[in-house]
């Protein structure tokens, strides 16, 4: 884990793409969003295992999101069965479902299709926004605090010396 | 200024950069502000558009550089290189192992599978599977026999078989065709196909087909086959054994009364030789009787022992006798049922030629019996094998506190069976050739409910102008039903076996054969057909009774035997166990034949009355010569017992006489005493 924060700070203090950063963190919410244990999710995990994501923010705000998501099952649980259950999409889910391989996607679950709906109609925005909060602390704050002396003091907790010393040696650099 | 090695610049910030590079590979994926501050401070454009640095740097400068280069370098791309090219080694990998080895692999699975359901060795050779297109080949599969392991059960040429690939994906084998250039059957193997209990005999198979019905001349043989139903074995062993019972019983008595009364005449001999006169003292004759009183209960003991053992003798003997003499009876009465089987006045099964038939039929549609039944035994197997796998329960979800489930919605699936073989078709040359073989299968299923109709079967075998036809379906769903109609034309036929009872040696000639064969759910065998023969030949034994002559007339004379026949079984007769099969025919030359032999019939009816007479007193001689020994032993022991009362009554007789004599003694004792005592005495 405190590696895990120390990549983070690392990619987001140097000049890695803040879209990786982003993408990663918008890629953790659609995960997050669809529930574990199924060919969907797992194949959907292993794809940002071959692209630029950055895997760090990915883990890190995974489990962040997996804790606040269940308090949204009560709106991805109706739009995953008012999607399941139109008449337009009938045919199209039954040839879906009776093809080889998918039924272990569990997509006919309402929380999975309503948590693959609704993670990726967020993670355009998801991605968006967070890149442009990279980009802005890189603009804004980057330079100004990592000389300032509330900083330093922070610094000086065990925790944020830990992941200081571990983002050194991944060479930070410019995150001073 | 430390003394060290300089550090190198990276080759990506060299001292001139052309505009494109610095302005769209550079600058671009550099982020920090400040380090793009830097690079632009250290580049600088030049006349020509170019970008240019000093050449010397210091070392802070240098390891920037190397950092901002590092970081240009990561900036660039969608997809980690590194991670998709171990994918593609796998890929790779996979790959491989398809054209190398998977195939080796489906080839055992196969074989594993077919021994599985044949229980014989399979050998495949020459498997390619090819999963994109759906199709597998082999150049040859060859199934041993079970039964005959030196021999194959079928083997298959170079053959196709087109697959549904979807359906292998989800665990499913749908066979749509396959076809087969070359089958045959019963071909030699150089290796044994056993794959189990190789002390099964793999020699000639016994034929366990149908029983036989009856012989109708064969009288030895006809005792033999009706024994169950003959009463009179029955008795005579009966009546032997009941009389060794009563001579081992009634012996033993006879023996124990003869010891007792041989002592109780002692010691009435020693009774004899008192003389009462020579007895002085009416104490002395008082003695003497007590010695006779104490006789009696010992005699009227034996007496009674004898008495009951000569009546329970003469009751067994009587009731021996009686038996014995309704012997007779019993042997009239069943001369009477096999005269009655073996009555040369009527058609049907009774007649002769039907009942040359009725054997010949018995073996060959038991071979086609056996085919039947080991082809649903077969069949059952496949659907056994694969239910047991297919319908294993789902994992029930495990929705703990962490686990989000959902609801599930349904959506329509077309359940398949785990195998299905839609369309098989193999065969061998080409119609009008000299051999021509074609054979087909169709809906073989694992699961017959979900097919949704019957196995369909046939075959088709021509040589010259020989043909065997056969057509059939087999339902698996519910119960289990076969029926298939057969068709053999232009086949030779030649017997030189159970023709001995019409002295016939051989029999030859062409036969067309029609016959339909059910089987049923309970395994219940039922089914009729025609028997058409020609172009007969005949070849008689030296020979010829009246039968014989009666019969080589009737079939020389006649252009075509027609034979129809019923059969039907409870159990099953192509089961292992083997059943009772009853099996009625009739000729067209029944009554031909009777009309000929009813000119001899009185005299032939009366010469097999003999003949059953003489072979059933032939088997009964043994028996009854030992009742009859032992009804003599038991009429010896009659007059023993009478001997026995004999003595006894003369010792009854001898102590009467005593004991008279005895008292008389007394008496005169008495008297004499009396005078004494009274002499010189005046009475008042």
């Amino acid at each position: 884990m405190v590696r895990w924060i120390a990549t983070l700070v690392v990619a987001v203090n140097s000049n890695r793409r803040a879209g990786e950063v982003a993408a990663g963190i918008a890629s953790a919410l659609l995960l997050a969003l669809i529930p574990g244990g199924n060919l969907l999710w797992r194949v959907l995990f292993l794809l940002t295992f071959l692209l630029k994501i950055n895997l760090a923010a990915e883990l890190l705000f995974l489990a962040l999101f997996r804790l606040l998501v269940p308090l949204g099952d009560g709106l991805l649980d109706p739009l995953g069965h008012f999607l399941l259950t139109l008449p337009p999409l009938q045919g199209a889910f039954t040839a879906l479902y009776n093809l080889p391989l998918m039924p272990l996607t569990r997509f006919n679950d309402t929380l999975v299709m309503g948590g693959l709906a609704a993670g990726l109609a967020l993670w355009l925005p998801a991605f968006l926004g967070a890149r442009a909060l990279v980009s802005v602390y890189r603009r804004r704050w980057r330079d100004r605090l990592a000389g300032s002396r509330i900083v330093q003091i922070f610094r000086r907790i065990p925790l944020v010396s830990s992941v200081a010393a571990a983002a050194a040696k991944l060479g930070v650099g410019a995150a001073g | 200024m430390a003394l060290g090695r300089k550090i190198k610049v990276p080759r990506l910030f060299a001292v001139c950069l052309s505009a494109r590079v610095f302005e769209t590979r550079v600058l671009p994926r550099i982020t920090i502000p400040s380090d793009r501050s830097f690079l632009e401070g250290l580049y600088s454009r030049q006349a020509d558009g170019s970008y240019a640095r000093p050449e010397g740097l210091e070392d802070a400068a240098a390891r920037r550089l190397r950092e901002l280069a590092r970081a240009v370098g990561q900036n660039k791309g969608v997809v980690r290189v590194g991670k998709v090219s171990l994918l593609a080694v796998l890929a790779v990998g996979l790959l491989v192992f398809n054209l190398f080895f998977h195939d080796r692999l489906v080839e055992a699975g196969l074989e594993r599978a077919l021994q599985g359901v044949f229980s014989a060795r399979a050998e495949i050779d020459g498997l390619r599977l090819r999963l994109l297109r759906g199709r597998l080949s082999f150049h040859r599969l060859a199934v041993a026999d079970q039964e005959q392991p030196m021999r194959n059960l079928f083997e298959l040429g170079r053959s196709t078989v087109d697959l549904q690939t979807g359906a292998l994906l989800r665990g499913r084998v749908i066979v749509r065709n396959l076809s087969s250039r070359d089958v045959r059957w019963g071909t030699p193997r150089a290796v044994s196909g056993a794959i189990e209990d190789p002390a099964a005999p793999a020699a000639e198979k016994r034929d366990r087909g149908f029983s036989l019905s009856l012989a109708a001349v064969d009288f030895r043989a006809l005792l033999e086959e009706q024994a169950g139903n003959l009463r009179s074995p029955a008795a005579a062993a009966d009546l032997k054994a009941r009389a060794q019972q009563s001579s081992a019983q009634w012996s033993g008595r006879i023996d124990a009364a003869e010891q007792n009364l041989r002592t109780l005449a002692d010691q009435a001999e020693a009774l004899r030789s008192l003389e009462p006169g020579s007895l002085r003292t009416a104490a002395e004759v008082q003695q003497a009787l007590a010695r006779i009183q104490g006789l009696y209960p010992t005699l009227r003991s034996v007496k009674q022992q004898v008495t009951d053992s000569r009546q329970g003798l003469l009751a067994d003997s009587q009731e021996l006798a009686r038996a014995r003499a309704a012997m007779a009876g019993l042997v009239e009465a069943d001369i009477g049922y096999l005269r009655s089987l073996t009555d040369l006045s009527g058609g049907g099964l009774r007649s002769l030629l039907s009942a040359m038939a009725a054997p010949q039929l018995e073996k060959y549609l038991g071979r086609y019996a056996q085919y039947a039944g080991r082809a649903l035994e077969y069949a059952q197997r496949l659907v056994f094998s694969g239910g047991d796998k297919a319908k294993s329960p789902k994992r029930a979800k495990r929705a703990g506190s962490l686990r989000r489930v959902g609801r599930e919605v349904s959506f329509p699936v077309r359940e398949l069976p785990r195998f299905l073989l839609q369309e098989m078709n193999a065969s061998f040359g080409a119609r009008g050739e000299a051999y021509f073989a074609r054979f087909f299968l169709q809906n073989l299923s694992s699961d017959p409910s979900l097919t949704g109709a019957p196995v369909g079967f046939g075959a088709e075998l021509a040589q010259e102008d020989r043909l065997l036809r056969v057509d059939g379906r087999l339902d698996l769903r519910g119960g289990k039903r076969l029926s298939a109609d057969l068709e053999a034309l232009g086949q030779p036929l030649d017997l030189s076996e159970g023709l001995e009872a019409v002295t016939l040696r051989r029999l030859k000639g062409r036969y067309d054969l029609r016959a339909e064969l059910s089987l049923g759910g309970g395994g219940a065998l039922s089914g009729g057909g025609r028997v058409a023969v020609r172009e007969l030949s005949l070849e008689a034994t030296g020979e010829r009774g009246a039968i014989g002559a009666a019969v080589y007339d009737a079939l020389s004379a006649a252009q075509e035997l027609i034979v129809d026949f019923r059969f039907e079984a409870e159990a099953s007769a192509a089961d292992p166990a083997g059943g009772k099969l009853r099996i009625t025919a009739a000729t067209n030359l029944d009554e031909l034949l009777a009309a000929r032999l009813r000119q001899n019939l009185t005299e032939l009816n009366a010469q097999q009355g003999r003949q059953l007479r003489e072979e059933l007193t032939r088997r009964l001689e043994a028996d009854l010569a030992a009742g009859d020994s032992l009804r003599d032993g038991l009429g010896a022991l009659l007059a023993r017992s009478d001997g026995g009362l004999q003595d006894i009554a003369g010792h009854e007789k001898l102590l009467a006489q005593k004991r008279a004599e005895l008292e008389a003694r007394l008496k005169q004792l008495g008297g004499s005493l009396l005078k004494e005592l009274t002499e010189g005495l005046t009475l008042p």
